[in-house]
């Protein structure tokens, strides 16, 4: 199986008043066509940035992307432009991500009349429908406007609008996360029938884990810009050991009365994201902090097979 | 029975037959009856503007000293003014200077304001730093004071004061779509169309144009107000429209004089500037109602 998508030291910084704010930081994966690759973590620790870092919605500041081989950093406007065919995203807000003044068949024409795919107007609406359907909408619907709908057709509106193209890399930004519960699991299913059917690759921001758990192969877990354990899915709930994962996974609800949970419950302060101190981001949270810890950034290691962890300590907290 | 007639609405509702927008913003603005009015005044209005020559009883500058001064009669609809003209043929006549001026004058200000309002607003940064310092400057010199810096500078005549009112409201504009370009430019959608390969240009005309519009609409349609006001005011200090065409605001300060002995004189060309203004604004509440799809019932 061959990587679809290549990412090596991507960095991407934003200028602030106060410093440089690491959104990203030295964060490198590979991801296999066909996949989905969760990305979890708390808020502001740089999911949705590298999301839009990805499919060249945010200018990299250092760092390499291989897409199909190609790197897509230094590329020229108009190559960029030929790429965003293959590279999508779905948005985490269907209220604000959708034009309110275009009726639903205008925002999903939007990406063919751009891309001039269909030759004719009679061309662009059967592309259109056909898009409605396989996402799920009457045809009836067309004429709406997105303010008429609810949460869940409108998110279905996005994900036609991503799929106009036939793209082959989808960034998913916390697509359920605005949805109520029943709404979560037919777009959920919607997606995943989808990417049996196209083959699509998802990149899945959330910071759901439940949903994670169900969707993703693998999983990448990331705190304050850094990645700090990336493995398979199974493996991480069976077996996780940077100390933020136990934490982050000890948070699930158990929905059994009568089991005792033991909450893994983090103090002190997140250390700000602008200008970081050297050594490791989650130093001043770790209870197992120590100076080493402070001084020393952790660098991923690939602890056991394809499981990497970046921490010190790794095995001394764990029995691996 | 009831219900049936309810799907039935319904499913009318969801018009799948292909309608243009142009057609959904009408259908909205025809149900407003207000705007319908002051469409119908500001019609009535361009009609006269077009037939003044047909509508007028005499010429705009037959004067006829014999009778001076009259007040509304049938022979004289308005009165006469102190020259003997008929004030009534005036009013018709100068219905096509003021709202020549007060369009064209708005239009040179939505323009040339908007172009410098969104692109302040939509590259930020340094540019916006520096358009709108510039626009700063602008706006601490009152509007009437630049108009007639500029008026005296050109020199006077109608093209001139059309330049001048529509230069001096220049800042206004550029603040108010600055501003709806950047609530609208931080919203996802704008992110959505560069993720399917909207260029800059295709963002402006597609996304942000449409969303900052009605604010603008808003704004010329008191802007025609206003610069017919404007107009009026430069007609009253002389830098403006040259006598003996006939402008209502020239006619109302002309007028001023005589407001004991003889009101009507101000009184008729008073009103007309009322009524255009009132039928503008209630046709720009109604336009900006109707642009927005969201007010859809």
């Amino acid at each position: 199986m061959s990587a679809l998508l290549e990412v090596k030291n991507l960095k991407k910084y934003f200028k602030t008043p106060r410093g440089m704010l690491h959104a990203v930081d030295d964060v490198s994966f590979d991801l296999n066509s066909g996949k989905t690759l969760g990305v979890v973590g708390e808020s502001g620790c740089g999911k949705s940035t590298l999301g839009r870092v990805l499919i060249n919605l945010l200018e990299a500041t250092d760092g390499e992307i291989f897409f199909e081989g190609n790197n897509v950093i230094g590329m020229k406007k108009k190559q960029i432009k030929d790429l965003r065919q293959y590279m999508q995203i779905i948005f985490q807000d269907p209220y604000s991500s959708l034009d309110p003044r275009m009726s639903v068949s205008e925002i999903i024409a939007e990406p063919l009349r751009i891309y001039e795919v269909c030759k004719s107007n009679d061309e662009l609406k059967k592309r259109v429908q056909e898009l409605m359907k396989i996402v799920g909408l009457t045809e009836r619907l067309a004429n709406a406007y997105p303010h008429e709908l609810d949460g869940g057709r409108r998110q279905r509106i996005g994900i036609a609008r991503a799929l106009a193209l036939n793209p082959k890399f989808i960034v998913c930004d916390e697509p359920v996360s605005a949805l109520d519960v029943s709404i979560q699991a037919q777009i959920l299913n919607l997606m995943q029938d989808l990417q049996k059917e196209r083959g699509l690759t998802y990149l899945f921001i959330t910071h759901n884990l439940s949903v994670v758990k169900h969707i993703s192969d693998d999983i990448m877990v990331m705190y304050l810009g850094n990645m700090v354990e990336k493995c398979n899915t199974k493996a991480l709930f069976k077996r996780n050991f940077h100390p933020y994962t136990k934490a982050l996974l000890s948070a699930i609800p158990i929905p059994q009365i009568g089991i005792e949970k033991r909450r893994i419950l983090l103090e002190g302060e997140i250390s700000s994201p602008i200008n970081p101190k050297p050594g490791c981001r989650f130093a001043s949270r770790c209870i197992y902090a120590k100076e080493r810890c402070n001084s020393e950034q952790p660098v991923l290691r690939e602890i056991l097979a394809d499981h990497f962890v970046a921490c010190h300590y790794v095995e001394s907290i764990n029995i691996l | 029975m009831k219900i049936v007639e309810k799907t039935t609405k319904l499913a009318l509702n969801f018009n799948t037959k292909k309608t243009g927008q142009g057609y959904d913003v009408w259908m909205r603005f025809k149900k407003n009856r207000l705007a319908l009015v002051g469409m119908f005044i500001v019609g009535l209005l361009l009609l006269m503007a077009v037939l003044a020559p047909v509508v007028a009883p005499y010429k705009f500058d037959l004067q006829d000293l014999l009778s001076t001064s009259q007040k509304p009669s049938l022979k004289h609809l308005f009165g006469t003014d102190n020259l003997g003209r008929d004030i009534f043929s005036r009013i018709v006549y100068g219905s096509r200077i003021s709202l020549f001026v007060g369009f064209v004058a708005a239009a040179i200000g939505t323009l040339v304001g908007g172009a410098l309002g969104s692109i302040a607003g939509y590259y930020g940064d340094k540019i916006d730093t520096i358009i709108m310092r510039a626009i700063d400057i602008m706006m601490a010199i009152p509007a009437m004071v630049l108009a007639i810096a500029i008026c005296a500078a050109l020199g006077p005549g109608l093209l001139n004061t059309m330049i001048a009112v529509g230069i001096s409201t220049v800042p206004r504009y550029a603040r108010v779509v600055r501003g709806a370009v950047l609530t609208v430019k931080e919203q996802e959608f704008i992110e959505a169309s560069r993720a399917c390969g909207g260029n800059d240009f295709h963002i402006i005309l597609k996304h942000i144009t449409p969303n900052c519009l009605a604010p603008i609409i808003v704004q010329a349609s008191l802007g025609v107000a206003d610069a017919i006001l404007a107009a009026a005011s430069m007609s009253f200090i002389g830098l403006g429209i040259q006598p003996p065409v006939p402008e209502w605001g020239a006619m109302l300060s002309a007028g001023r004089g005589y407001i004991r002995d003889n009101p009507h004189m101000v009184l008729f060309p008073g009103l007309a500037i009322m009524m255009t203004i009132y039928g503008l604004n209630l046709l720009g509440d109604g336009l900006r109602d109707a642009l927005d799809p969201k007010l859809k019932r």
